[in-house]
């Protein structure tokens, strides 16, 4: 036989994408496949892209809390919140203390609600749809209680420069705490079966995997870091609002593949409840507002807070008109789109979903 | 030998019958998986949603049958028929009851009594593979291929322990026609177990489930068509009634292989330390025997449901694996177990 003839195709290219049903936003993967086995992986991305970055240079600061909140739905409350951080910085503005608590409040709902959709999509992509209705069942408590405080189910509209836009009156904490000690109950069912099922651990367990050191050198956030044992959580590192009055410790797990990413979101989850809890204990008495707001001067403003999928970084650079001059802002899933080259690699393609899904992906953050 | 006039009504009956079930089937899977998903599920169309098979029959007739512009034409029509008609015929051989005296005629509550009932359904269940094979690649589509290829792997991997487990059931009764493993189920055995299949091989019982469940291609062995990683598989280009085959052709597998599962390890029609024969007509001892059996098919029916819907999928590694490093060598030890007493009782 003739050499050219013993040549087999080794591998062979599969898309995923840009429409799949187990991606919830368009995002196109090459996938270079032996067999089932992922040997490489290319992403192209650029469906959704907005020209926000362009869109906030054109409203002022009071708008821009509006045009912010629509960069994505699941962390629609940390990109409002990072950005007037940013402006309060340069303004020079402190919040009273009753709106930094108020903030935490509004923060935490927010990330229990995103860790919930995260982990049942996860239940949906190993193919286990009866946990994932169960688990929406559970977050649909969380609706109720942002629709219920805030009045929508997604953007709660919670902050503004200066403070926040709600109150909590003792009807309204009333109903809070009751509504949290109802979800514990379905909740601990549902993430019990997440730890203890052997098949969703035999889906789950080895795949993915980021090691630590790959984690640092790429600098990935929020709960794929922990699920390396990497602390990268700014509300323990750089706490900001009312974290620094706040008992709590930072989740780590240290199996660094896609099963610890998901018990980091579960047990985020229970903290998530308690540090509400505390919040309404602790919560003082005052203004929600600071009244009479300066001018908005010169200067440029930082500001990074912890997202649920991980840290968030805002740059405001104001000159002084009431349009800013120029808003960047650094995502957190933009770092582990380079950790999907690591972790997908020697994977089968049953799991590129999950790993995807693991790293808890926002494509319209990221494209902005 | 029968008249050919009642082997044809048989023969009408007992399709008609299968099809029945397989359209209620789809009812019961969506009303059943939205009970345990805290939903309603399709209660629109009749009394309970009853009519929506219907409903859902209407539209896959009416809807535009769209072959792909690079797909194979022929092998791409044969796919679905090479699917379901192994699927339809298979359910020839497996009793649905005991008999009916009529006018002092003896009927057979079975289409044909096949002496070598089990090659019959092992060959056929070999067959349906094609089906897949033939229409993944047809469909000229990277997932449909990956989703033939891995039903292809899967299913032959599976059959084996399928076999062999059969094959320890034929030791224990003697016999490869399933009428007369049907009948060897009457009365007990040690006393006071019932002389059914699922207690002589409770080992073999197992193992035919896993496999029936990975030849059913039913959750947690869905792979060929697992929706969030290959999109539906093989049948992903298919649509209209070509789609319903596929789509009818799982569920007429899923009658017959619960017919098959009560017919060797739970009696047929046979009620435990009770012989409906002593106490009822001819004619009303045909129908309850029926009844009897098609409950218990039932139950197996709603255990598919039941399980697919309480239990995420396998990768497909772990499929193989379970399939060749557990499966094939305990239905080996299974069967030389049975042999082994066999041997040293009779």
């Amino acid at each position: 036989m003739k050499p050219k003839e013993k040549e087999i195709k080794k591998s062979y290219r599969a898309p995923i994408g840009p429409i799949h049903i187990a991606l919830e936003e368009p995002v196109y993967f090459k996938l270079d496949l032996q067999g089932e086995t992922v040997k490489g992986v290319d992403i192209l991305s650029g469906f959704v892209h907005r020209g926000m970055e362009a869109l906030v240079l054109r409203r002022n600061y009071l708008q821009n809390m509006i045009i912010t909140e629509r960069t994505c739905s699941l962390c629609s409350n940390n990109h409002p919140f990072t950005y007037i951080l940013a402006v309060e910085k340069i303004a020079d503005i402190t919040p009273p203390p009753r709106a930094q608590y108020l903030r935490v409040i509004a923060d935490e709902i927010k990330r229990a609600a995103s860790h919930l959709i995260n982990i049942s999509l996860q239940a949906h992509l190993i193919g286990f749809h009866s946990l994932m209705t169960q688990t929406m069942e559970t977050r649909e408590i969380l609706q109720d209680i942002k629709e219920t405080i805030w009045g929508n189910r997604m953007d709660l509209s919670a902050n503004t420069i200066g403070g926040v836009k709600y109150d909590l009156d003792q009807e309204r904490q009333k109903y809070l705490i009751k509504k949290l000690t109802q979800i514990r109950k379905p909740l601990k069912r549902v993430l019990n079966i997440f730890k203890t099922n052997s098949m969703v651990r035999l889906r789950t367990e080895g795949v993915g995997v980021i090691p630590k050191e790959d984690g640092l050198r790429l600098g990935i956030v929020g709960p794929c870091a922990r699920g390396s044992g990497i602390n990268n959580d700014i509300r323990d590192i750089n706490p900001y609002a009312a974290y620094p009055d706040l008992d709590f410790e930072v989740v780590l797990e240290h199996g660094c593949d896609v099963r610890s990413r998901t018990l980091v979101r579960v047990r985020e989850v229970y903290q998530a409840i308690n540090l509400v809890e505390q919040c309404l204990k602790k919560l003082p008495d005052g203004p929600v507002r600071t009244p009479n707001l300066p001018r908005i001067n010169e200067g440029e403003g930082v500001a990074r807070t912890e997202a649920p999928r991980g840290e968030l970084f805002y740059y405001v650079k104001s000159n002084g008109s009431d349009k800013p001059e120029r808003i960047k802002w650094r995502v957190p899933t933009y770092m582990h789109w380079e950790a999907l080259t690591v972790a997908m690699p020697g994977n089968k393609l049953a799991d590129t979903a999950v790993i995807f899904n693991s790293i808890d992906p926002c494509i319209s953050c990221t494209e902005r | 030998m029968e008249d050919l006039g009642i082997t044809v009504i048989k023969v009408v009956f007992i399709w008609t019958w299968v099809l029945l079930i397989a359209t209620l089937m789809t009812w019961v899977e969506r009303r059943g998986s939205a009970m345990m998903q805290d939903r309603l599920g399709p209660n629109r169309a009749g009394p309970f949603g009853l009519l929506q098979p219907v409903a859902d029959g209407i539209k896959l007739f009416t809807k535009e049958d769209i072959v792909p512009e690079k797909a194979q034409k022929i092998l791409f029509s044969l796919g679905p028929v090479l699917f379901a008609l192994p699927a339809f015929s298979a359910y020839a051989v497996v009793p649905f009851g005991d008999k009916l005296v009529l006018d002092g005629k003896e009927i057979i509550l079975q289409v044909a009594d096949v002496n070598i009932g089990f090659l019959y359904i092992v060959a056929l269940g070999g067959l349906a593979v094609y089906g897949m094979v033939v229409g993944g690649w047809g469909s000229n589509n990277k997932y449909s291929i990956l989703g033939g290829l891995r039903s292809t792997a899967q299913l032959i991997s599976y059959e084996v322990p399928f076999g062999i487990v059969l094959l320890a059931v034929v030791m224990v009764f003697g016999t490869f026609s399933l009428r007369e493993i049907s009948l060897a189920q009457q009365g007990t055995f040690l006393g006071f177990l019932p002389n059914w299949g699922v207690f002589k091989q409770p080992l073999g019982f197992i193992l035919f489930m896993t496999a029936a469940y990975a030849e059913a291609n039913r959750v947690p062995f869905d792979l060929p068509e697992a929706e969030s990683e290959i999109v539906a598989g093989y049948h992903t280009e298919y649509g209209s009634m070509r789609l319903g085959l596929y789509l009818f052709g799982e569920y007429v597998n899923l009658y017959t292989l619960a017919a098959l599962t009560v017919t060797l390890f739970f009696g047929a029609w046979h009620l435990p330390y009770l012989d409906m024969s002593h106490f009822l007509g001819p004619i009303s001892y045909g129908i309850a025997s029926f009844l009897v059996f098609f409950l218990k098919t039932a139950f197996f029916l709603w255990l598919f449901v039941w399980i697919r819907w309480t239990v995420p999928r396998f990768r497909y590694d772990q499929v193989m694996g379970l399939g060749w490093k557990a499966l094939i060598p305990l239905s080996l030890v299974n069967l030389f177990v049975t042999a082994l007493i066999i041997q040293l009782t009779v």
